[in-house]
């Protein structure tokens, strides 16, 4: 290195080439680390819900060469048809099932666990949590069998004692509670374990100084469990609508397609079905901004279950 | 000093509610595997388990030429997702976590945005878009679509934000720049965190069911879960223990990897739900 | 070819000012301490030299050459941190051998000066654990050795001895010391300790608030501080410093007075009073409030009879006073300063 005396150092050149180097690396380098994931997710998020907004005032079918205009046609179509009818009135009895058998039912096998000793709590828990792991189709596909009035080993076994199976995915009135059913199966284990997140933040020594204190298993309940637990209830009963509106489309495909007669199908199934069953992109379409509409407000209200919940801990 | 916080009556109380629980989990998955293990004359029998038990259902779905070919794209696009996802969702974790550029806050929140949109909302232009793409009923449509990751990004950078801040300025006093610090120092130190993002990206991928649907057609692409499905639709009713073997061999690689790395794999699906 | 140009160095973030125009020239081979409160700047100064932070104006040299916009990797110097930043996946002979790596020197080299600089640390048979297996002070050694083994133009320490108990950063000071000076590498040494400060520097930078107060060696430091806050925070226990009146011939303060010019305050440090009257000198009198024994000597706080002020006063050995004994103390006028207003150092009252 030449040295270059102290005060008539030549600044300007070296400097601003350093400092545009500098630049680069705080800003550019960032973004080129983002750019894969700001780019799929603009290409496969972000344009995909605008243009699904642009579909739905459009009357179109995947493959015809012109689509056609059509204002809120699509909108007042499903709003009138039968199957809109079907899927909310569908969707707002799986959100009412999921609340005692998804939100209410893991809250004392919460307390259950986190009551008893750390090894057999850990046992119970993690049993429990086995069906998260399986896939939707494998426990469609197996309840299918096990439910099967023909052939299922549960109706094989009711035969035994002089009971007949009812064929409770192709029965109008059954099919919706049979997947209610084994989608709680499927989540329960999950929800206890958002529940035992927020049991953890109990301090066990308040338990140990009110048991000092004489008080009973129901003021401590009360008293002390409780109170942590609501919040986290808000949280999970907002998380688990969005569970039962979304994630039950695959055991409503696997096992009934929504029927027998619509009277499985949800809206997120109805939006399937129009749009890849009858092929009506337009009334797919507008049923998507709907349901995103919807989303939203959910969301909010998640956001600020969230919040709470955080804050309690 | 235990951990036990009920009193005696509440504990037996609490052991026979929870075996209960227990019992309606894990029955219907030994009715399954059970019969998986039957021979072909007793698939019929009320008796939850075989009397004789064999492995022939195993042989005879491995036998399958078309279940052996679901078997090899599953395993395909889930790693090669996996594999993908994790270099994104650290590369963009990196970018959040250690720098501050213009739009830092506007990107981040469209990355958090995307994790609040399910797929069914832009399920009609990407299928238009696939097609376009010539991306219909391959492993790269069913792959690239889903390699960004909003979840695994967000969760990454808690942990990165976790990190001491001095290590960064030591490795760049050393002479490390933030490439080399990302990969020699803060990549190494959070394996924890990454091995748990790539079993539940892992679990999620093998048991993804509706973006394949929407884009396999054939055995060019169809994963497990697609041909299962298909199975369940053709089967007859004898061949219910081979299915059942299926589907239990279809569930066995998260199994596994969830008993190998429990606690970790618990956690990080408990703050998925929080956060997705 | 080690020495540190700061001019008008300054930072700030946002609207606060965490630096202000700052000059210090360090000469090659230099051992400068930046000392004051937590908050005050130094450390921020420090990462300005280091490169860690950027400058919000002034020019910083190294070795001559301007480096005010390199990075710290494009810079020569090494740094010492707080919490020693070891990397918690590499032993003790890859954390040291980092940088090395970082620069391409190949295996063979890299061995030869880890060993030859965990020789000179005393770390040789601690080269194969990992960080988690030593003990604090065996970590703080580590963090040494790996800056000393680049043989960097400027070592920076940031309070590298704060984290370890109190006898062994007595020990510790003396080595870093005695290494530097061995090593003879210029180095700027961050901390909040005033005892770390003089014990180990050439030369000191006070700093409070984002000021420099004084520039200097310990014993000008310690003998003339440029202002009040210098004279407070150099010096334990603290030099009393107590407002004082001019009645037109005598300077007065609680419990004396002195013939000399008009002053704000005045300032004896609690060692330079000693028992007793002196002829010419500054004499304070009052009883006895409390007595401290330190050990080899005696704290005794006296208080004037007018009891406005308390007077810190330190006396060798054990004199058996209790609560209420009545004292007279005095100070040579060498030892008596003055303040102005501001609290600057007029001189003293000799």
């Amino acid at each position: 290195m030449v040295p270059v005396t102290a005060a008539e150092a030549p600044r300007t050149r070296p400097r601003l080439w350093a400092r545009l180097a500098a630049v680069r690396e705080e800003t550019a380098l960032p973004l080129l680390f983002l750019s894969p994931t700001i780019l799929l997710l603009g290409v496969f998020v972000y344009w995909p819900l605008l243009y699904t907004v642009y579909l739905s005032f459009v009357d179109w079918n995947f493959v015809a060469d012109s689509k056609d205009f059509v204002g809120f046609e699509n909108y007042s179509g499903i709003l009138g048809s039968t199957l809109f009818n079907d899927a909310a009135r569908n969707t707002l009895l799986y959100v009412v099932g999921s609340i005692p058998l998804k939100v209410l039912l893991p809250i004392p096998i919460a307390i259950g666990i986190w009551g008893l000793s750390q090894r057999m709590g850990d046992i119970y828990k993690t049993i429990i949590f086995l069906p998260t792991l399986i896939s939707f189709v494998v426990v469609a596909i197996a309840f299918s069998w096990l439910l099967n009035p023909f052939m299922g080993i549960i109706g094989e076994m009711l035969r035994l004692v002089g009971l007949r199976m009812p064929a409770v995915f192709s029965d109008a009135d059954l099919a919706l509670w049979g997947i209610l059913g084994i989608s709680t199966w499927k989540i329960i284990g999950f929800n206890t374990l958002l529940y035992l997140a927020g049991l953890a933040t109990i301090n066990r020594d308040y338990v140990e100084a009110m048991r000092v204190d004489g008080a009973s298993d129901g003021s401590i309940f009360r008293h002390l469990i409780w109170p942590m637990l609501t919040p986290t209830t808000f949280f999970v009963a907002i998380a688990t609508v969005i569970f039962s509106l979304q994630q039950v489309f695959t055991p409503i495909d696997v096992l009934t397609q929504g029927g027998p007669s619509n009277s499985t199908t949800n809206l997120f199934y109805m939006v399937y079905q129009y749009a890849f069953v009858t092929f009506n992109v337009g009334f797919g379409s507008a049923g998507t901004v709907m349901l995103f509409a919807l989303m939203i407000i959910v969301t909010l209200l998640k956001v600020k279950a969230f919040e709470r919940w955080v804050h309690y801990q | 000093m235990s951990a036990m916080t009920l009193s005696p009556a509440w504990r037996v109380t609490a052991h026979v509610a929870l075996l209960m629980v227990c019992f309606a989990i894990i029955g219907p998955m030994l009715l399954v595997v059970g019969t998986s293990l039957k021979p072909d004359n007793e698939i019929f029998s009320p008796l939850p388990f075989p009397v004789s038990p064999t492995l022939d259902n195993y042989a005879a779905i491995l036998g399958d030429a078309a279940f052996r070919t679901y078997l090899w794209n599953s395993t395909g696009t889930t790693l090669l997702r996996v594999a993908g996802q994790l270099v994104l969702c650290v590369l963009a974790a990196y970018a959040f976590a250690r720098f501050r550029f213009p739009g830092h806050n506007a990107l981040f929140f469209l990355v958090l945005g995307a994790m609040m949109i399910p797929p069914q909302l832009t399920m009609i232009p990407n299928y238009i878009l696939i097609a376009d793409l010539g991306w219909f009923d391959t492993w790269t449509g069913i792959i690239v679509p889903n390699l960004a990751m909003p979840f695994g990004t967000f969760l990454l950078r808690q942990h990165m934000l976790a990190f001491p801040r001095e290590l960064f300025d030591a490795a760049e006093v050393d002479g490390a720049g933030p490439w080399r610090q990302l990969w020699l120092v803060l990549i190494p130190n959070l394996r924890p965190a990454l091995g748990a993002l790539a079993i539940v990206l892992f679990i999620e991928a093998w048991n993804e069911y509706f973006w394949p649907l929407l884009i396999s057609e054939t055995d060019r692409s169809a994963t497990l879960q697609i041909g299962l499905r298909g199975f369940l639709n053709e089967e007859t009713g004898d061949e219910f223990g081979k299915l059942m073997a299926g589907v239990t061999l279809a569930s066995l690689p998260a199994l596994a990897i969830f008993f190998a790395f429990q606690r970790q794999v618990m956690q990080t699906f408990v703050s998925s739900g929080l956060k997705g | 070819m080690g020495e540190v140009n700061l001019s008008g160095v300054a930072k700030r973030f946002g609207e606060t000012v965490a630096v202000e125009a700052l000059d210090l020239s360090i000469d090659d081979g230099e051992f400068v301490v930046l000392v004051g409160p937590s908050g005050c700047g130094k450390t921020t100064t420090l990462r300005m030299v280091a490169g860690l932070e950027e400058v919000s104006a002034g020019t910083i040299r190294l070795a001559g050459e301007d480096v005010t916009a390199r990075r710290a990797r494009e810079r020569d110097i090494a740094m010492v941190f707080q919490n020693y930043a070891l990397y918690p996946h590499m032993t003790v002979a890859e954390n040291v051998g980092f940088a090395l790596r970082m620069k391409g020197f190949s295996a063979a080299d890299r061995a030869a000066r880890i060993a030859r600089a965990a020789e000179l640390m005393g770390l040789s048979d601690l080269l194969a654990r990992f960080p988690r297996q030593l003990s604090g002070g065996q970590r703080q050694r580590v963090a040494v050795c790996r800056a000393i083994v680049r043989e960097p133009a400027v070592f920076l320490f940031d309070e590298p001895l704060s984290n370890l108990d109190a006898q062994l950063r007595v020990s510790a000071r003396t080595e870093i010391r005695a290494l530097q000076s061995e090593l003879n590498t210029t180095s700027v040494y961050v901390t909040h300790d005033q005892v770390e400060a003089m014990t180990m520097a050439d030369r000191i930078v006070v700093m409070h608030q984002g000021r420099v107060q004084q520039i200097a060696d310990p014993v000008t430091l310690y003998e003339a501080p440029a202002n009040t806050f210098v004279a407070a925070f150099i010096g334990s226990p603290a030099m009393n410093i107590v407002t004082a009146t001019h009645d037109g011939e005598q300077l007065k303060v609680p419990g004396g007075a002195l013939a000399a010019a008009p002053a704000a305050s005045v300032g004896v440090r609690p060692e330079h009073l000693t028992p007793g009257e002196a002829d010419g000198a500054f004499v304070l009198s009052g009883s006895v409030h409390l007595s401290e024994t330190l050990g080899g000597e005696t704290l005794v706080h006296l208080k004037p009879d007018d009891g406005a002020h308390v007077w810190q006063v330190r006396l060798p050995g054990h004199p058996r006073l209790t609560t209420g004994d009545a004292l007279t103390v005095s100070a040579p006028l060498a030892h008596v300063h003055l303040f102005d207003e501001a609290g600057t150092r007029i001189g003293t009252a000799a």
